[in-house]
This record gives C-alpha cells, structure tokens and sequence, in this order.
C-alpha cells in the first residue's frame, strides 16, 4: 500500500521544469500588464482571520473554508479568494492614498470542496481592484485591462459576459423575499429548469408583464440589442438605471477598443453576495470553464469600517494556462562537463555562459550519469538528455553535441587564457 | 459545430424521438451501431454517445457543448453547467421502497445509487442516515438485510413486487434534460439559442 507521505493533498498538484516556466511567464505578464495600468501590487498572508473572510461571503461558501487554529486558538482560514482581504488592506490604505487608487496581485487561493467534478483546491488568481470610483469608466477600465492582459500572456479567441446586479435585483423587488433568495440562487446554480418552476410557483401573484419579463431576463445575451431587450422589461427606475449604465459601459469600451469581446448576459449571477452592480464573467474558446470573474462591490470596503466603491476582476491562471494549451519550454539547460583537471576552468567558463544569458549546469563528466556514453556517441539524439553538452578535455579543447555551443565556449576558454598569460 | 452528448441507456430512444421531433433526425445508424460519434453534416452537429453518469463530465469540461440526461445523474454529479430546458420524457418517480409496513421514520441504513437524493430527502425529514452506495440491483439490499429500505428510481415498480417490496415515500419525479457548458452558453449563444428553442417547441408541443 502507498503511504500517504508521498503522495499530494486532493486536488492539488506539482508544477515542475517546462510547466512552471509557462506558469511563472503568464504571472509574470499578467502582473506586468496590471503595473503598467498604473495598479500597485499587493501581498497579504496566505491566511486571514475567519471573521474577515466571512465579511466578503456568501454563506453557503462558508462552509468551503479550510480552517485552522492559530497560536492564541482564534479561527483562522486560508484565503478563498483574493477581494476581500485586498479590500481590507485598501481601507487602510484610504486615509493616506488619494481616490481613486489601483491595486494588483497574482496569489494562490484556497477552497476545500467546490461541488463541482473534482474541482482543484489550490487556485491562483491574478486579480486587479479599482477602489473609490463608482462609475462606468471604472467597470470599463478593468474588462479593457483584462483583455489587455490575456493578450499580453497571448490568448485570443475569448469573451466577457456582462451581467448587472442591480438589474436582476431591481426585476426581483416585485416578489417575496423568500422567493427572491430562491430565485437568485437557481441563477447561481444556472438552473433555468428549477428558475421557471418557481417563478410558475409564483404566476397567479404576479403582474402579468412581470412574470413574463422574469422568464425572459435571464434567457437575454448579445450586444447593444440585448439593453433595447433589457429596457422593454425595465419597468422600475432602478432597472433603466442598470441599462444606462450597460449602455455607458459598452460605449466606453468601444473607446478602449475592446466592444468586439463583450457580450450582455441579463441573468448572469455570480457567487458572492458582495457584487452590487456590473457582472463579469469570462471564457476562452478554448476552455469549456469560465476563466475569469469580476463585478463591482460597492458595499465591500463599508464591512471594514471604511465605505468606498470598488470594482475588480480575477482570471484563473491554471485556466488561462489550460486555455492557452502551449509546450514551449523557455531557453534549453546547456551542461558543461569537466575532467578533474578542468574544473577550475569549466566552472570559470560557466560563470561566463551565465552572464551572456545562457542556462548552463557544470558537472563532472565523470559524476554525472550517462553523460560518457553521451560524449563518445557525440551525437544529440542519443544523449541521455535532450539538452546540448560540452566537455573541456584536459588539453584544452572542447568538444560539443553542436557546433554553435562548442564555438561560443572555445571563444571563452581562449579570452580566458589571454587574459591569463598577459 | 453542436457537439451534443446523448446518454445511452435508459433515455436514448426518447431522446432520439425528441430530437427527430425538433428537426434534428439522429443518424439512422444510432441504435445498431457500436460508434460511439456521429455526424449530422447536414444540421452541422455532432452527437457523443456516452454512459449517462459521464455526460456532465462531457458537456462541464467543455468536450460537449450541449448534453441531455437524465436530472437523477444531474443532481447526483453536481455538474457547473446550464440547465436549459426540462425534456419533459424519461420522467421517473424516485421512491424510498422496502418491505411493506416499513416505517420510514424508524430506518437507519438506507441503500441507494443516489446519495445525494437520499441524503437531502432524510435530512429534510430530520433523520441522520447512513447511505449505502450501491451500483445496481439495489433491491437485493433490503432482501438479505443490508439496508432498511431503498431509495431509487421506479418506472412500472414491477422489479420491486416481483421481489416483494413495495414503494414507502415519493421523493420527487426525475425527467430529462438539456444542459450546457457554460464557455458554450456564452461563445455560442445563437446556436445553442436555437436548438433550445427547437427543442422547447417540440416540448411543447409534446404537453399541450
């Protein structure tokens, strides 16, 4: 039997060589797009306190936490997302910032049980936060930064779905509470079976046009003909306001040059009970899973004490990675190969390769498995690596699986040794 | 292209009825065939043929866009997907059974293919039960004292006479239904707009 002392937690899992590489570049442009938006990145602790977690939660999502105890016994629980300590921290930052201020972070996030097919616990979102602008401009800003950014790690084919809050908030205050909160989470759960049962439940209290624009809202995606859509079931100031605000968004991101990516979606309904106005939700072609999220949460920051609107998006980094489906591997390891008497040189040879850029590993020819048959064989493809090699004979002269790398060591042994003899 | 993934089994041939109904003839090849894809060029779809427990798989990760199954297998793989539209065939009633004159208050063990179902139904009622999770010939459980009673899906219930038992409790009914994956509901709004329309009008048609 297999002890579980080598094996991985559930639903986690290793990045090693090529993949983190691919991980590591899609942070790392990811990050540098944000900073180059003008975003300040932010680090906060893997863990945060329960009680602060459960400010930005939904309930049901309490329950996905994975806790534990710190040294004075007080719950504490790893992160599951990123907004809500980041919005803690942006209260801080209120008194001395002037608004409005940007923030950034790429950071692993954690949830115990998704619900979902074997869903990973271990999830790194690369995120941007807009605090202390409530309007369109700044909802428009974030979806044009996202987009600019998964360019940037070079994925093409993807969308944003567009929801708004306070439309389906301002469809919904025709009915019951109790029925409000089932109707909302059937939009959560993108159940429309279970969404037209209880509506149907509720036909003979309703308005016949409203229950007719309730069936309708959340069947209604596409462009500027889903807001004429929207507004002919606007029948409350609150809703014709969500529609102007649509209107406005999508006229600002005609102007960022990002219109032909986005799409309305009236029932779009995320997973957090801090959302109060614009939606966001994106997909790749590529990828059958949303690959981001996002939404305005005006009513976030006021939990710490300190009421600013704010606006922010995330997108999933192993599914933007899924999504772009690449094997490139960055530059190849070089091995450089020395005899007992070459070493003094092959490591003085090394430091140069280094600092020219190339990844070179200096190791003992004799040390190193497989790698004398490699040398007699002097052949690339029967090497026991695929990488190239060199070896410092103890004459002084190199041999090497391929010329360039042979001619670009010789040149650095023969400097070397004139600068030596001088 | 569509890609739609067909549960075998149980729902196949209505699913095909259905669909023939709405427009979209499944290839005549469907029942004799051991092909597990088949093309409509024409309609410009593809249909995968898969076990019924797998299509949520399918349609979540994507490799189908479009799925139809039964909301027994639906609910019990909490699948991330859109459900569209209730096919209104293979309905079901999903029953607690066991020897007559069994008290469902009073049971303890309860076997099933369905632990979510049960779980949920027991607890609704208050009760903390242990689930037995089984695969297939749930009956024989009660017979030879394995579980108190059983929770699972009854078309005619003549299996569970034949072997003497009998339904205590409805939980709900089980029908079929259209789901999709959720990048597909989005990239591919007009098409999967479209069949779901072509389907709801046959469903229609159907009820009225």
């Amino acid at each position: 039997m297999q002890s579980d002392f080598v094996e991985r937690p559930n639903g986690t899992r290793d990045y090693v060589g090529c993949e983190l590489t691919r991980k590591r570049a899609v942070e790392d442009r990811l990050i540098r797009e944000f900073e180059l938006w003008g975003y300040q990145s932010v680090e906060t602790p893997l863990f945060e306190y329960a009680e602060t977690i459960a400010r930005g939660l939904h309930r049901d999502e309490d329950e996905r936490l994975l806790r534990l105890f710190d040294r004075e016994g007080r719950t504490i629980a790893l992160r599951p997302e990123m907004t809500t300590p980041v919005a803690r921290v942006a209260t801080t930052l209120l008194a001395s910032e002037t608004l409005p201020f940007r923030l950034c972070y790429c950071a692993e996030t954690y949830s115990g049980r998704s619900g979902q097919i074997q869903g990973p616990v271990e999830v790194t979102q690369a995120g941007v936060e807009l605090i202390g602008d409530s309007g369109p401009d700044a909802d428009a800003e974030i979806i044009a930064l996202m987009v600019s950014g998964l360019r940037a790690v070079g994925l093409t084919e993807f969308r944003f779905a567009l929801g708004h809050m306070g439309f389906v908030q301002a469809l919904f205050s025709v009915l019951a509470p109790a029925l409000r909160s089932r109707l909302r989470r059937a939009l959560i759960a993108k159940d429309l079976v279970a969404y037209d049962t209880i509506l149907a439940s509720a036909a003979e209290t309703l308005p016949a046009d409203w229950f007719g624009a309730l069936q309708l809202m959340p069947r209604i995606r596409g462009g500027v003909d889903a807001i004429a859509q929207a507004r002919s079931i606007a029948f409350v100031e609150a809703a014709q306001q969500a529609c102007n605000e649509w209107q406005e968004l999508l006229t600002a991101l005609s102007e960022h040059g990002v219109a032909d990516v986005v799409h309305l979606d009236l029932g779009l309904c995320l997973d957090h009970e801090y959302y109060t106005g614009i939606t966001i939700e994106g997909y790749a072609d590529a990828l059958g899973q949303p690959i981001a999220f996002g939404g305005r949460y005006d009513a976030l920051l006021a939990q710490f004490g300190s009421p600013a609107a704010a606006t922010g998006c995330v997108v999933h980094v192993e599914r933007v990675l899924a999504a772009l489906n690449e094997s490139w591997c960055g530059d190849p390891v070089r091995r450089l190969y020395y005899h007992a008497e070459t070493r003094k040189m092959a490591l003085a040879v090394g430091r140069a390769l280094r600092r020219l850029g190339h990844r070179v590993a200096v190791a003992g020819l004799a040390q190193e498995q497989g790698a004398e048959e490699s040398v007699s064989a002097n052949t690339e493809t029967q090497t026991h690596r695929s990488d190239s090699f060199a070896l410092l004979a103890t004459d002084g002269t190199v041999t090497a699986s391929d010329e360039d790398f042979a001619a670009v060591c010789r040149e650095i042994v023969r400097v070397m040794e004139q600068g030596s003899d001088q | 292209m569509l890609t739609i993934a067909l549960a075998k089994g149980r729902i196949l041939d209505s699913t095909a009825q259905a669909l023939a109904n709405a427009g979209y003839p499944v290839p005549a090849e469907l029942a004799e065939s051991r092909r597990l894809i088949l093309e409509d060029v024409s309609r410009d779809v593809r249909y995968l043929l898969a076990k019924p427990v797998d299509v949520p798989a399918y349609v979540e990760h994507g490799a189908a866009d479009l799925g139809i199954v039964g909301k027994d297998v639906l609910y019990e793989k909490r699948a991330d997907v859109h459900e569209l539209l209730d096919l209104g065939f293979g309905v079901c009633r999903l029953v607690v059974a066991g020897w007559p004159h069994t008290d469902v208050a009073a049971v303890k063990r309860v076997a099933t293919k369905y632990p979510r179902f049960t779980t949920d139904y027991f607890r609704r009622l208050g009760l903390q039960i242990e689930v037995i999770d089984l695969q297939g010939s749930v009956e024989l459980a009660p017979l030879i004292g394995l579980a108190d009673c059983i929770v699972d899906l009854v078309e005619t219930g003549r299996t569970l006479a034949e072997n003497g038992l009998a339904p205590l409790a409805e939980l709900g009914t089980v029908s079929a239904r259209l789901v999709a994956n959720r990048r597909s509901y989005q990239l591919r709004a007009s098409e999967v707009d479209a069949f779901v329309e072509a389907l709801r009008q046959r469903a229609g048609g159907a009820a009225s």
